[in-house]
């Protein structure tokens, strides 16, 4: 994790007006970033100049309660999210936004939609994803072929077969991309459920979107 | 007397042969030398050694470091997570981890099958309960959630654990899942498991 990641998101929130405000999660305690020392303290300082944005989210809190744990998780997210790789990042944003909204997290979805725009998804694939809806109109059968698939992946994945693997195939996704769909998938399964249990509220970042639309120039494909 | 093919292959063939240089390679074409079985799940680690890397050290840390609940019972929450998630390959392999460390394959498969009829303790019970409701409900959960698990004894560091060995075999239920990740024999699980139960998750 040596040199910063290119995400025009954060640089969106750090340039906002009105910065999202942080409010601790309702069922457990975090590690807010006034209370950090040591190792924690290092990590989210690490965050801010690496991701370049000015406060530390609450998911990274909830993982900082046990700080060796944080640093995995920022390196895991860094590589599998934060990054384009055999799939870019709209598509990987578009289904950490469908999936987060489907598993009912409404912290995930909101950061993940608001990522989402920031990476070129269109206002009705925002609305879409948001809504669990992976029909989206707008997606070609290709994309629409590939939110299915995830969704298998998220709610019954114990029943996926060579068949469904085949149709993807046949809608010309390779077999890196289909496994990278099921690790963008099954990451989110486990972050929308820690979020969930200790109760991480939205940060409301979608909202900066109607407060201080973010120029189409500002937006990266 | 095994009694599956563990010749089965996963389901992304580009993803089974191009396993890179890695300690699960090493691993692989050490069982094949040695006639053993080995799980595919070594397959999905070996073709992106650095997410497996990531991947290995998190969830040594989460299950296998010193913390408030015992190795046995966070195993347990990962077969019970896993049997939730009819994630077969899961369930098999770390009931046997959590048999190895209970000293108690019967005690684990109890729990699996019927979790309010075992003999667990209830305490313990309490925190399957709620690994539960994280994996099968977790957007309902609310402040009031916590009340049953810290008058059972369990502190908020213990629920952290709870919580995120559940949530982590959420996303392993999914992986090997999707990827068609086949079973072993009964015995391979067991001595597999039982090496996992000493050593932890971290090859590298």
């Amino acid at each position: 994790m040596s040199e910063p990641i290119n995400a025009p998101e954060y640089a969106a929130i750090a340039a906002a007006k009105e910065r999202p405000t942080y409010r601790p999660p309702r069922n457990l305690n975090g590690v807010s970033e006034a209370e950090a020392t040591g190792e924690v303290a290092e990590s989210y300082e690490h965050f801010r100049v690496h991701f370049g944005r000015p406060n530390v989210p609450g998911i990274l809190q909830c993982f900082a309660t046990h700080p060796p744990l944080l640093r995995h998780m920022m390196d895991m997210a860094k590589d599998l999210i934060f990054s384009d790789g055999h799939l870019g990042r709209r598509t990987k944003e578009l289904i950490a936004t469908l999936i987060s909204s489907r598993n009912e997290c409404a912290y995930c979805a909101d950061s993940h939609g608001f990522f989402l725009h920031m990476h070129g998804g269109s206002p009705d694939e925002l609305q879409s994803a948001l809504a669990g809806n992976k029909d989206i109109s707008a997606l070609n059968g290709k994309d629409r072929a590939l939110l299915a698939f995830a969704c298998k992946v998220n709610e019954q994945s114990s029943a996926i077969l060579p068949a469904d693997i085949e149709a993807l195939r046949r809608a010309d996704w390779s077999d890196a991309q289909i496994a990278e769909t099921i690790h963008v998938t099954s990451l989110f399964a486990t972050h929308n459920r820690v979020a969930n249990a200790f109760g991480l509220e939205s940060q409301g970042l979608l909202s900066l979107l109607d407060r201080e639309p973010v120029s189409e120039g500002d937006r990266h494909e | 007397m095994s009694d599956v093919d563990v010749s089965t292959s996963l389901f992304l063939a580009d993803v089974e042969n191009n396993p890179q240089p890695s300690p699960y390679l090493d691993a692989m074409q050490a069982a094949r030398q040695s006639g053993a079985e080995y799980w595919q799940i070594w397959n999905l680690l070996a073709f992106r050694p650095k997410l497996a890397h990531h991947l290995a050290r998190m969830s040594h840390e989460i299950m296998f470091e010193e913390a408030p609940i015992s190795p046995a019972l966070r195993e347990l929450i990962a077969a019970y997570t896993s049997s939730l998630n009819h994630c077969t390959f899961c369930m098999k392999a770390h009931a046997a981890v959590a048999a190895h460390l209970h000293g108690d394959e019967t005690l684990v498969w109890s729990v699996i099958r019927d979790l309010e009829n075992s003999g667990l303790p209830e305490m313990d019970k309490a925190l399957l309960r709620f690994a539960r409701k994280v994996t099968l409900d977790s957007g309902s959960i609310v402040a009031d959630g916590m009340v049953p698990l810290h008058a059972a004894g369990w502190n908020d560091t213990a629920i952290f654990y709870a919580t995120t060995a559940c949530a982590l075999f959420n996303f392993y239920n999914r992986w090997v899942s999707a990827n068609g990740v086949a079973l072993v024999s009964d015995d391979a699980f067991r001595s597999l498991g039982a090496r996992m139960a000493q050593k932890g998750y971290n090859r590298d």
